[in-house]
Formats: structure tokens, C-alpha cells, sequence
């Protein structure tokens, strides 16, 4: 089963470490789909400026453009307005949603809390694959500083915020520092003794505030994540890793694979891109024309570069069998529109085996 | 680039520490020493590394601050520690600053301190982590200190903020957005862009036509070869263009040589380095 094959799926997660062409990647897939006939969406994450204006995009929202004459549709995903969504929907009442999107502390770390982007993004596919408008949606995913943050932030996400522990720690200073204080055990009260000399008492209220109108949401925040959870590991669903041709990229990308493994997540394929091209000369040799030896050099150098990923793509070939590969070259010139994109597609898709 | 600007310092005889704080080792990798550890290491004459992580910083800071060493100890090394980073918002990022803080100005053991910062989404959230906690928390001990912090970073005499870009199109805009988000939110001003990897011209082979002026028998390939580098480097310079375009009027902007390597030796940055001192002065 080639590469291809990922194009019959219903979701295709493209993941990897930053910089690799990423979100490029995740569009050329996605168009591929749309021109077989699939009505396809891509979700983006932060795309370059060109790459947005090759998808018809201008700006973050939540909505989905269509691009015209095609089945192709992208939208730019805005992490605030989707959790903000979600508060909405689970709080048990208008009042307390209203109350937890006020929270100072819900402000911050719904912006900042670390796994948020991750988890949004999950969740915007979530939305995506139950309201059925699509055969197949692409989703890009935020870079994140090692593989594995990924496919573990919902799951952190929604065990801090069901934050069991932490609620039993700041039971006192949600109850008043009445009744319930006599009983928390020490380390409970010593932890408080420390946030609170370090924090103040001003956030710590803030926090209480922010937990007491979570209440009961927890279990719709949970829900939501094994659910989504189990759409991973469909195998209709497809992880294509995407990753430069270096020796830590390529071994970020095979500690990837591993993970999907464990956690039985289907892989679809693996694209390395931005591949130097290899010249072929026959001799190094020096001719004492100033000119051919100064392009002899320059091949020289090139050389040395291709050579290093030739062997960055053998410890690839130990682990991943060539069938799954694409490989794509450097690019000479930016993906400016759509026919750029889609000879990125015909890289992706289409190329013979090289090497 | 951090390797680079502390060789060039090290090298006028400055006392230099440079601190980590990914957990990738490039920089014991690169000098060939053992990881680093939350104590400087020596990489070289004058020139030491070390690796800040937030929970030793949490651990020294209520030690130092607060006298807590004994409540500190089981604190920090439960779980726990990853509820209270969470619970004040930017409090990691705030602890590895202060750490800097810590030891640029209070302990005072070297000239110059320099921080390897995250990538660049997450360096703004990193510098912007004082403010945005003050925001949050706006009274209490560690607000006080996170406004000390925040005096310190604006201050240019004591602390100089420099950004790394490669001349490609997203690296591009990501850094003019920084530099961007730095002055508007945060006054805090770019002394330096350095745009990293650019590939040099060839002068011999700039007026290179067709593969018939060169004398080999691989001159077609050679020719090729030659043509791919020149559509990079006219790549390379639209984005050039624009970044200098966007701040040449806030930042010098420095232009590091692609050294066309498998991998980085400490050999290549002296030559970083000495790209950097000469482009520097002039």
C-alpha cells in the first residue's frame, strides 16, 4: 500500500516538528483529495501568508472558506473562539459561562495552557467529522517542541482542568478556611501556605472562582476527548508525519511512529521534505579553468549535503518501509497559488521512487 | 548563534555563560562535553553552558526568596509543581527568566549572560510572561518580582534582544511579527536579526549563461547544479529583501553564510563567530 492510499481515508492528521513544510503538506494533500472528486476540507494552523492566499484565506475564523470551482474548502483555526465555544456549551448554565469567560485566570490560560492549541484542534475535528459535511478532512497540527505533546495533551489538558488534586488542595480556600480546613491533611495545608506566600491571596481566588463554575463540565471536557480519542484510532483515520531530511528530524519522526504504534493510531505515510538535489559528476578532479572548478566546488558542497541525507534516509529505510515515503525536493519558489500547490501534490503523489 | 555570540564575547575576554533551556543538548553535543546541568559547565576558555530547568529554578527561588527549603524540597519533586506552573499563568516561563535574572545580576559570576530562547512563538509568551502574569496577578511577593523582572528586561543597558531567522518565507514573517510584538506589547526593542544560512554568490560563476563555458565533460550536470543554487539564492534574496525591507530601521541585520555541512562542529561557529565580529563593527 503506497502513500496514496491515505487519500481513501476520512481524516488525515498531518504531524511533525515545526518548520518542515508542515501546513504545505497538509494543503497539497488535501487539494490531491478535492481533485479525485472528495469533498475535502483543510484545517490549518498558522499558515504562511502565501500559502493562505493560495487557499483563498485572510484571516483567522472559525468558518470555512470554499474555494471557488473546486471541492476544496480551508479554514484557520482560532484556539480562543473554539474553546470559548466549548465553555459555552458545557457550562451547566448561561450565568456560569459567562462567569468562567470572565475569569482572569480562565483568560490566561486558555490562551496559554499547554496542550490548549493541541486540544482545540482535536476538537474543531471533532465538530468537523460528526456534522458530516466532508468525506475527508486534513488537519494540520500546531508544532509542538516533541512529537509525542501531541497525541498526550488532550489527555493533560483535560486531567488539569478536571484538577482533582488541586481542588482537593485549595478545598480551604474555596470553603472559607471553615469546616472542611480541619480536615485536609497537612501536605494540603502546607501547599496552600506556599501558594499563598508566593502568589498572594488575590489569584488564588481567582483560581477557586475559576474551578467552583468548572464544576461538572469536566465530564462533557472528558468525554469529548476519548471520543475524539477513538476517532484516532478508526482506520479510516490517517497520520501522515511529515519531516526535513536531517539525522534529528528523521529520528523525531521514527520516535513519532513509535508512539502512534503504542497507542495503535493508524500511520498512513511519512513525507520528507525539501530534499537537496544530487548532481552526478563523474570527476572531481580540478581542470584548471577557473570557472568549471569553481562550479566543481559549488557541487562539491552540495554533495556533502545530499550525502548527509542520503544517510539521515537509511536510518529512515531501517524503520519505515520506502513504500510509505514521499519524497519531495527543495522547492525553487514559494507555493504562491493553487497550481503551485499542486505540483506540490504531483511531488507528494506522484513522483517515481528516487534514491 | 547563542554558540556564536558567546565564542566572539569569550574571545574579546569577556566571562560568558550561555543557558539552555530546551531539552535538545545541542550545545554540550556541539562543544563535546556532558550534558549540561543546572551549574555552569566549562565549554571552552571564558565561555561556560548550562541548562535552566523550571522546577530547579522553582526549588531556588522559594529557597532563596522565601526560606523554604524544607517545605520547598517535597513541593517541588511531587507532581504538584505541575498544577502550580499551570495555575499561575507563564510561571515556568517566569522562573526561567528570573534564573537568568538571578544569575546575570545577583550572583554576578560572568559578563555576559546569554539565554537560548525557544522558538519564536514561544519566546514572545516567554518575554511576555512578566507582563501578562502581572495582569493576572497583580499584587503579592512574586508579582513584585515579576515587575523587577519586567524593569530588567525593558532595560537596555543590562539586557540586548536578538532574533535568529533563516531567509525563508514563514521564518520571515514570523520575525518581523516578533520584532513587531516585542515593540508594541512589550518596549522592548531588536538589536540584532541574524538571518542565518544564506547562500553566498559565487563571483567567477555570476555571469554563467549556458553549460557550454564550462570545459568538463559533466558541464550539463555542473550547469545544473549552478542553476539550483542561483533559484535558491533569488529566493532567498526576495525574502531578504523583505525582512530588511520590515526592520532595517529598528535592527542591524546580519547575514550568516550557508556552510553547506552535514551537521555543526564548535569549528564552524568560530567561523560564525568571526562572520559575526566582522559584520558587527562594520
Amino acid at each position: 500500500m503506497s502513500i496514496a492510499a491515505v487519500l481513501d481515508s476520512k481524516i488525515i492528521v498531518c504531524a511533525g516538528s515545526g518548520g518542515t513544510g508542515k501546513t504545505t503538506v497538509s494543503a497539497a494533500i488535501a487539494l490531491r483529495a478535492s481533485q479525485a472528486g472528495r469533498n475535502t476540507i483543510v484545517v490549518t494552523i498558522d499558515p504562511a501568508k502565501r500559502l493562505a492566499n493560495a487557499l483563498g484565506l485572510s484571516e483567522l475564523s472559525n468558518t470555512p472558506v470554499k474555494i471557488a470551482g473546486t471541492t476544496l474548502s480551508a479554514m484557520m483555526l482560532d484556539t480562543k473562539t473554539t474553546f470559548d465555544a466549548l465553555v459555552t456549551r458545557y457550562a451547566r448554565s448561561p450565568e456560569r459561562a459567562s462567569k468562567i469567560l470572565s475569569n482572569r485566570f480562565y483568560q490566561a490560560i486558555s490562551e496559554s495552557l499547554s496542550g490548549t492549541h493541541e486540544y482545540m484542534a482535536m476538537e474543531k475535528l471533532y465538530e468537523l467529522s460528526n456534522a458530516g459535511d466532508y468525506d475527508l478532512i486534513v488537519i494540520d497540527t500546531p508544532p509542538t517542541r516533541s512529537a509525542l505533546d501531541f497525541i498526550d495533551a488532550p489527555r493533560r489538558m483535560t486531567s488539569f482542568l478536571e484538577g482533582r488534586m488541586l481542588k482537593w488542595l485549595l478545598l480551604p480556600a474555596i470553603s472559607g478556611g471553615k469546616g472542611l480546613f480541619k480536615i485536609a491533611n497537612f501536605a494540603a495545608v502546607s501547599f496552600l501556605k506556599v501558594l499563598k506566600r508566593v502568589l498572594g491571596s488575590e489569584i488564588l481566588a481567582d483560581v477557586a472562582e475559576f474551578f467552583i463554575n468548572f464544576e461538572g463540565m469536566y465530564d462533557g471536557f472528558k468525554e469529548r476527548a476519548l471520543q475524539v480519542y477513538e476517532l484516532l484510532r478508526q482506520p479510516t483515520t490517517a497520520f501522515v508525519i511529515v519531516t526535513a531530511p536531517d539525522l534529528s528530524s528523521v529520528d523525531e519522526a521514527l520516535f513519532f511512529a513509535d508512539q502512534l504504534d503504542t497507542h495503535g493510531l493508524p500511520f498512513g505515510g511519512l513525507v520528507v521534505n525539501r530534499l537537496h538535489p544530487r548532481f552526478t559528476i563523474g570527476s572531481q578532479d580540478l581542470t584548471g579553468d577557473p570557472r568549471t572548478d569553481a562550479a566543481i566546488d559549488l557541487a562539491g558542497r552540495f554533495a556533502v549535503v545530499a550525502d548527509a541525507e542520503s544517510a539521515a534516509l537509511v536510518r529512515l529505510r531501517s524503520k519505515i518501509p520506502e513504500s510509505k515515503w514521499a519524497l519531495v525536493p527543495y522547492l525553487t519558489s514559494d507555493v504562491a497559488n493553487l497550481d503551485a500547490l499542486g505540483t506540490v501534490s504531483e511531488l507528494i503523489f506522484d513522483a517515481e521512487a528516487p534514491l | 548563534m547563542a554558540a556564536a555570540i558567546g565564542v566572539l564575547a569569550a574571545k574579546h575576554g569577556k566571562r560568558v555563560l550561555i543557558a539552555e533551556v530546551q531539552p535538545n543538548r545541542y550545545l554540550s553535543q556541539l562543544f563535546d562535553v556532558e550534558a549540561l546541568s543546572g551549574t555552569p559547565t566549562q565549554l571552552r576558555d571564558n565561555l561556560y553552558g548550562m541548562r535552566i530547568e523550571a522546577e530547579e529554578a522553582l526549588e531556588q527561588y522559594l529557597d532563596v526568596q522565601f526560606h523554604m527549603k524544607r517545605i520547598a524540597r517535597p513541593f517541588v519533586t511531587s507532581q504538584l509543581v505541575d498544577y502550580a506552573t499551570h495555575a499561575a499563568p507563564g510561571l515556568h516561563d517566569i522562573l526561567i527568566l528570573g534564573k537568568v535574572w538571578y544569575t546575570a545580576v545577583r550572583q554576578d559570576d560572568f559578563d555576559l549572560v546569554i539565554l537560548d530562547a525557544p522558538a519564536s512563538g514561544h519566546a514572545v509568551s516567554m518575554l511576555k510572561s512578566p507582563a501578562g502574569f502581572l495582569n493576572a496577578v497583580p499584587i503579592g511577593p512574586l508579582a513584585n518580582h515579576a515587575r523587577q523582572l519586567l524593569d530588567f528586561l525593558q532595560d537596555p543597558e543590562q539586557v540586548s534582544i536578538n532574533l535568529a531567522a533563516l531567509p525563508e518565507e514563514t521564518p520571515v514573517n514570523e520575525t518581523i511579527e516578533t520584532t513587531d510584538l516585542f515593540e508594541t506589547q512589550l518596549s522592548l526593542n531588536v538589536d540584532h536579526v541574524f538571518v542565518n544560512m544564506v547562500l553566498e554568490p559565487v563571483a567567477i560563476l555570476e555571469d554563467l549563461k549556458n553549460p557550454d563555458q564550462l570545459k568538463s565533460p559533466d558541464a550539463e550536470e555542473l550547469f545544473r547544479c549552478f542553476a539550483f543554487h542561483q533559484a535558491r539564492r533569488n529566493l532567498q534574496a526576495q525574502h531578504l529583501t523583505t525582512i530588511h525591507k520590515s526592520l532595517s530601521h529598528t535592527a542591524k541585520i546580519v547575514e550568516i553564510p550557508y556552510l553547506f555541512r552535514s551537521r555543526l562542529t564548535a569549528l564552524d561557529i568560530d567561523l560564525i563567530a568571526d562572520t559575526l565580529e566582522q559584520q558587527i563593527q562594520s
